[in-house]
This record gives C-alpha cells, structure tokens and sequence, in this order.
C-alpha cells in the first residue's frame, strides 16, 4: 500500500496524462506519446525536461540509421511519486463519499 | 497547488484509467508467430506421414528448440508493437503458461486426431489432423490473446 501523498509536479493535466502512461509501461517512445496526447514534440519536449529534472523519467536516445528515437522510462522515484498521488485522488474521493455517507 | 475537489480528482483517476488502458490494448502477438507454428506444425504433420522416424523425431526436436527460443519473449504479449513494452503487471502473469498450456492441449489433439484418421483409412492421418490443429492456430491464437487483452483493458478500470 502506497502512503497517499499529492504531488504538484505531476498533477497538471498533462503531465498527469504523460506519467499515467509511462507507469504502465516498461518504456514508451517519444512519438508514441506525441500522438496519443496530441501534443507538438516542442511541447512534449518542456513536459519531458521538466520531469526528467524532476528524476521521474529517463530519456533514452538511440540512432539507427537516419532515424533518431528516443524512448522514455518513469524511473523509481517518479513511480512512487505517481503512486503516491494517485493513491491522494483515491482518497480525496473516499473522503468525499464518506462525508456524503455521513451527511445522508 | 491546493489539493483538487473531489470532481477534479475524479476527473484525474478517469484520465489515470484511460491512459493504462491505452497502454493495455497494445497487448498482442505477433501473427508472424501464430503463423511460423502453424506452418510448422504442418510441415512436422507431413514429415511424419513421409519421412523416417529419425527425420521427423530431428525436425520436432529443432521446431521445440526454436520455438523455445523464441515463445519467451512473444508470448508474453508485452512487445507486440515496436513503441512500447507493456508492463507485466499489466498483461498479467498467466498469459503465457495459458498460450503454452493451450499448444501442448492441441498436440494432444494432434495425436487424437492422427489416430481417428487412420482408423478411417487415410492414406496422411497425421498431415490431416496437423493443418486442422494449424487453422485452430491461426483462428483461435490471436482471439485466445483478445481475450487475455480485453481482460487487461477491464482491469485497468479498478
């Protein structure tokens, strides 16, 4: 059981969106993201520095060929941090429920 | 950042839920398994209506070490696409001892059939019952991992 902790970092949205699916995976590629988030490379780039300065992902660079891809991993402490916060959402509705519970 | 109200925590463990199920429906093998077993499973069929028993025993032999070199790391259904790698705790653990258990249910059947063929008089009673056993591959294989991929979308509603 992971200790509810709510995190500010990985909150927004987006940023949410973007850890949401690194945590189900072992890696993910850039462009898989991208896509799926509908986002610009510049504006998932600024979402990736802003994690990786965190230590919550890895950017992994490889070239074969012409082609770059780069494959992104949520590191240990980024997925403690996920589980931590999703664990906080869990509870700010049980909490919600409960009252509810308690008001009825 | 104050802590969200309960409609925007709500509305963030539904993105949360969707998002792994994106991840959940990459879950697959590849048909180029489904089929390098079933075209050597027919090839196995017919070498053991045609060939000596030496060549055929060889032929399973390197068809088992081939695919024992290769099942590892398909079966599991975590590297189906080439942009990511789905987590095992994701796909579950039992994905790949029931694809295993499912292969070696059907060279029981193989045998099961190869012995009714020959009771009735065919001239090929293994290559017979080893392209029926092929096309139960090809069909029920990839709706056999369907199944195990539906059940990792649901499960990522909890």
């Amino acid at each position: 059981m992971v200790a509810p902790r709510f995190d500010d970092l990985i909150h927004p949205s987006t940023r949410l969106s973007i850890v949401a699916l690194l945590a189900a995976a072992d890696w993910i590629d850039f462009g898989y993201v991208r896509d799926r988030l509908e986002l610009s490379d510049s504006a998932l780039s600024k979402q990736f520095t802003t994690l990786e300065e965190a230590g919550y992902v890895r950017l992994e660079r490889e070239a074969t060929g012409r082609q770059r891809r780069v494959r992104v991993r949520l590191t240990q402490t980024g997925r403690d941090a996920f589980e931590g916060h999703v664990a906080a959402l869990r509870e700010v509705l049980a909490g919600t429920t409960a009252s509810s519970d308690a008001l009825s | 950042m104050d802590q969200p109200d309960s409609a925007a925590a709500r509305l963030a463990l539904q993105d949360v839920v969707a998002r792994r199920r994106q991840v959940a429906e990459e879950i697959r093998v590849p048909a180029a398994y489904w089929w390098g077993v079933a075209l050597g499973w027919v090839a196995l069929g017919v070498l053991t209506d045609t060939a000596s028993a030496v060549v055929a025993s060889v032929a399973t032999l390197v068809f088992g070490a081939v695919h024992a070199s290769v099942a590892p790391r398909v079966l599991n259904g975590r590297h189906g696409s080439s942009q990511l790698s789905v987590r095992a705790d994701v796909v579950g653990r039992r994905m790949a001892a029931l694809l295993l258990g499912c292969l070696v249910l059907l060279a029981g059947a193989t045998i099961a059939l190869a012995i009714a063929a020959q009771a009735d008089g065919a001239r090929h009673p293994v290559t017979i019952a080893s392209v029926v056993v092929a096309v139960t591959i090809l069909g029920g294989g990839p709706l056999l991992v369907g199944r195990v991929r539906r059940r990792a979308v649901l499960a990522g509603g909890g």
